[in-house]
């Protein structure tokens, strides 16, 4: 056959094509539909294609035709359940693609993680944002509980929206909890020992609660497998089902709420009847959303590649507790009730107490009025409840209540198992190689940024001293360079009084930053002739 | 907002986003390497922790070796040959870490003697022992450290801090009580604590030291004659050292101990 003969089959195609192009249509809204929408046009059928959409389209049909216009000012909601539901959007993509890589298993999960972010391209971006997603989520959930709270939306035929809202609020930090455990280092692994360290308090069935949640008596293999499977099937799901319930309640049953001053306060009639138009779904709420979306996509990519960066500590250890053990931040509020009381009450009880109280509010609250005015004990209440929330969170944390000897402070800013201290800032060259002795090694002598560690450790050593903290304190600064690229560095404090000095060994390997375009060749400075003890005997 | 503004905005990120992914990828090559190193590093800050708290006492604290206790790991041998003359066909640090996990029960070479108690202890908690798999991986990283100070190709800056003070009275007394214990008066002769006769006197070792090898000062000395006592001969001994070597299961801090109370005899 010549080609030829297949021109008139050929164009018979292109005009099918064209055809199907020209009616393609998503959700019933076509080309020219698009175009109308895009050039702020009226509808191009009857009935709207607009509207139509959701009845056709499965996913449209979960978001509400229209929004009343006095509820759609970015000031009244802040998006902020749009937010939510934004992050937890993002949560499960990424959580998807960390799940490719991740091995729940004691053995495996640090080195999973190692290898995500050290041989998977954009992992490290990847586990990034699924952290910090994680962590706004909270956060936003918390404000958006805030907001409803303060424009009283949780009232009348609204109430069970709360009530969901708050059981999502349960489960989202379930999948926070449950998540932080899954790095296996020592954060992961001991804020996790104590937030379910609680369990155990619980009366009559504490031990089977424990071993529910752990899968053991301590946090093991078991315990691993059990927060994992709760982390990527059991809470999601549930997030996802309560989260349908909750967003039908607002998005089918009883719309966004009218702002207070709207649905009952005394503004002209004009005003309120404006309030009352129906702004379509689309094209105004999806393009604002679409919008919103794409500007808070690219913040956290652009905030997870220069700013953020998931902590990864140390491998988990169960033999060494770290010197501050703390919850994960959205717990320590139990851990500040902790230090106030009794472990059962404070421990159990009260926090359970408090989600009760939050289930319950829309029925303890009967006051029927919305505006401000009207309900002063309730916003009392609830902003003394928030500042007694921020108070306890700050009693969690190792600021508050944890006495520690001086010297133990100085070894944790100097030279703290984890994280960054003051030696660690300085360059590796830096760190000449030698003995320094308290109040008698020259500064002068040292590389300015030895020297300056070296000189606030003094005045540090001096400062308390004055207090009468460290009586005749003395101290010493060894470093030893122990293998190619990597020195001990040994800092040893003592006073007259005590029989053992403190000390603290670090590590520390040139490359520790990853930088390897730093060269130079080390120095040594000498040993005075009169060292003394200190420096021999390790007991003084 | 107006939606035109509104749809510009968020095609604008949209294009950043693309932006920043693209850039993102472009530098993904060297942030992995970079991590990579640093995940190295730490590997290696972590086993250096680990090693002074389990393998020094037989490895010796700069992996020198410390006498029948442990071998050397920081030599050029063990970097070089050493798995040829076990007949090992996997890597070095194959090698490194299976010994790690599994110890010896039985030593390769008939010197080693372990603790006395074993050869080496299994460190795995697979097999009994104290360590995880990720710290065997991490002191592995640490041994295979020595590789560039074995090879020669860097020498340490060493500051010499001597773990004990050779004239403290009471180290050399401590010494005294290890001669007695270790059995070395079988053989020496020390006046007034000792009547040994197979080996030389040791009465005035500490004078002699010094004197016996060319390049070896008398801290060294000592401490060699008791660890490799066949390093060198003391004159009319030749035959004698042969059948009887000093030896004896000694830790680093015994030695010494020992080395302080030796020179301290006059
Ligand atoms: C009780 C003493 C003892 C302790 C503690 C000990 N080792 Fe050993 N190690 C030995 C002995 C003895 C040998 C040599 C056995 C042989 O020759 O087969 C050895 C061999 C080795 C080897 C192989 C060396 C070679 O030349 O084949 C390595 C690597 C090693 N040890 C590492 C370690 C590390 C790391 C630790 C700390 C976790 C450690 N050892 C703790 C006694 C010990
Ligand atoms: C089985 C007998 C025997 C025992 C036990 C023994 N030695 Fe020896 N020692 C010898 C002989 C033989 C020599 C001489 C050969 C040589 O120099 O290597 C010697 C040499 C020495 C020397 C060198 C002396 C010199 O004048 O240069 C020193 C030091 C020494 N021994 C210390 C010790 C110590 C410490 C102990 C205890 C841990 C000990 N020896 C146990 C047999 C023994
Ligand atoms: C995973 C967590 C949550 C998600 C994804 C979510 C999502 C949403 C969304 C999208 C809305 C529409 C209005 C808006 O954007 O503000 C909404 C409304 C609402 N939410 Fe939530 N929410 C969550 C948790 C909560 C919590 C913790 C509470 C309170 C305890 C709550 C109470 C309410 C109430 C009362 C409304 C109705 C607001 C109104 O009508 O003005 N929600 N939620």
């Amino acid at each position: 056959m010549r080609s030829w003969k297949l021109l008139p089959l050929f164009l018979s195609h292109l005009h099918d094509g064209w055809y199907a192009l020209k009616h393609l249509s998503f959700a019933g809204i076509n080309f020219q539909e698009l175009r109308a929408i895009l050039q702020d046009e009226p509808p191009t059928r009857h009935p709207s294609p607009r509207l139509l959409a959701h009845v056709l389209s499965f996913l449209l049909h979960m978001r509400p035709r229209y929004y009343l216009k006095g509820s759609t000012p970015f000031t009244y909601t802040f998006r902020l359940g749009y937010f939510t539901v934004f992050f937890f959007f993002l949560e499960i993509v990424t959580g998807l693609f960390l799940m490719v890589y991740y091995v729940p298993t004691p053995e495996k999960a640090y080195l999973s993680i190692q290898h995500l972010t050290s041989s998977v391209p954009l992992g490290a971006l990847m586990r990034d944002i699924h952290r910090f997603a994680a962590e706004a989520m909270i956060v936003c959930v918390l404000l958006h509980m805030v907001r409803t709270f303060v424009t009283a939306s949780y009232k009348g035929v609204r109430r069970l929206t709360w009530v969901t809202g708050v059981a999502l609020l349960v489960i989202t930090l379930g999948l926070g909890f449950s998540g932080y455990l899954l790095p296996w280092d020592q954060l992961a692994y001991w804020a996790i020992t104590i937030g379910t360290s609680m369990a155990e308090a619980v009366p009559l069935i504490g031990r089977e609660v424990n071993l529910i949640l752990r899968g053991a008596p301590e946090i093991g293999e078991a315990g691993l497998l059990r927060f994992y499977l709760a982390h990527v099937v059991l809470l999601p799901f549930l997030a996802i089902l309560v989260l349908g319930v909750h967003y039908y309640r607002v998005a089918r049953l009883h719309n966004i709420s009218l702002p207070p001053p709207l649905e009952e306060g005394d503004l002209p009639a004009p005003i309120r009847e404006e309030a009352r138009q129906r702004v379509p779904f689309i094209p105004d709420v999806l393009f604002h959303e679409m919008a919103l979306a794409s500007i808070a996509l690219c913040s956290v990519i652009a905030i997870c590649l220069f700013v953020y960066d998931a902590p990864l500590e140390h491998h988990a250890d169960p033999q060494h507790t770290p010197l501050h053990t703390e919850a994960p931040w959205f717990f320590l509020w139990v851990q500040g009730l902790l230090k106030l009381g009794d472990k059962q009450l404070m421990g159990v009880w009260v926090p359970i107490g408090i989600f009760l109280l939050l289930f319950a509010l829309p029925y303890l609250d009967r006051n029927p009025r919305r505006l401000v005015r009207h309900r002063p004990l309730a916003l009392l209440l609830g902003t003394l409840f928030i500042l007694a929330m921020g108070v306890f969170t700050y009693m969690g944390t190792h600021y508050y209540g944890i006495e520690m000897p001086t010297v133990v402070r100085i070894g944790q800013d100097w030279a703290p198992e984890e994280g960054v201290g003051i030696l660690h800032t300085i360059p590796y060259d830096d760190l000449v190689v030698g003995a320094y002795f308290f109040n008698r090694t020259d500064p002068g002598t040292l590389p300015p940024t030895l020297a300056r560690a070296w000189t606030a450790l003094e005045e540090r050593i001096n400062a308390a001293a004055a207090r009468g903290d460290l009586p005749d304190a003395w101290a010493v600064l060894l470093i030893e360079e122990r293998q190619r690229d990597l020195k001990r560095i040994t800092l040893r404090i003592g006073t007259s009084g005590e029989d053992s000095a403190y000390e603290r060994v670090l590590y520390i390997h040139r490359w520790r930053n990853g930088d390897t375009s730093s060269f130079a060749s080390p120095a040594v400075s000498p040993i005075p002739s009169s060292w003394d003890s200190p420096l021999s005997t390790p007991s003084h | 907002m107006h939606r035109t503004v509104e749809l510009r905005l968020g095609l604008l990120a949209v294009i950043i986003t693309l932006g920043l992914l693209l850039y993102a990828a472009s530098v993904e090559e060297e942030r992995m390497a970079r991590e990579a190193t640093a995940q190295q590093a730490c590997a290696v800050e972590v086993g250096a922790g680990l090693y002074d708290q389990h393998c020094r006492t037989c490895h010796g604290a700069d992996g020198q070796g410390v006498g029948q206790l442990g071998p050397a790991l920081n030599e050029r041998h063990f970097f070089t040959q050493r798995l040829q003359e076990v007949g090992w066909a996997g890597t070095l640090e194959e090698y490194v870490s299976a010994t790690i996990a599994l110890g010896r029960v039985v030593a390769t070479r008939p010197l080693y003697a372990g603790d006395g108690v074993v050869v080496m202890p299994a460190w795995s908690q697979a097999f009994g022992g104290a360590l995880r798999p990720d710290q065997i991986r991490a002191l592995t990283a640490f041994v295979l450290n020595w590789r560039a100070t074995a090879l020669g190709e860097v020498t340490l800056l060493t500051l010499e801090i001597p773990r004990v003070r050779l004239d403290d009275p009471q180290i050399i007394a401590q010494g005294q009580e290890v001669f007695v214990t270790a059995g070395c008066g079988r053989c020496h002769t020390v006046a007034g604590l000792s009547d040994g006769a197979i080996g030389p006197d040791l009465s005035r070792v500490g004078a002699l030291a010094a004197t016996r090898k060319a390049d070896t000062n008398a801290d060294q000395y000592l401490r060699e004659s008791i660890l490799i006592p066949n390093a060198y001969f003391v004159q009319g001994f030749e035959e004698i050292a042969r059948e009887n070597m000093c030896g004896g299961i000694l830790s680093e801090e015994q030695l010494d101990m020992l080395t302080a109370f030796l020179l301290s005899l006059h």
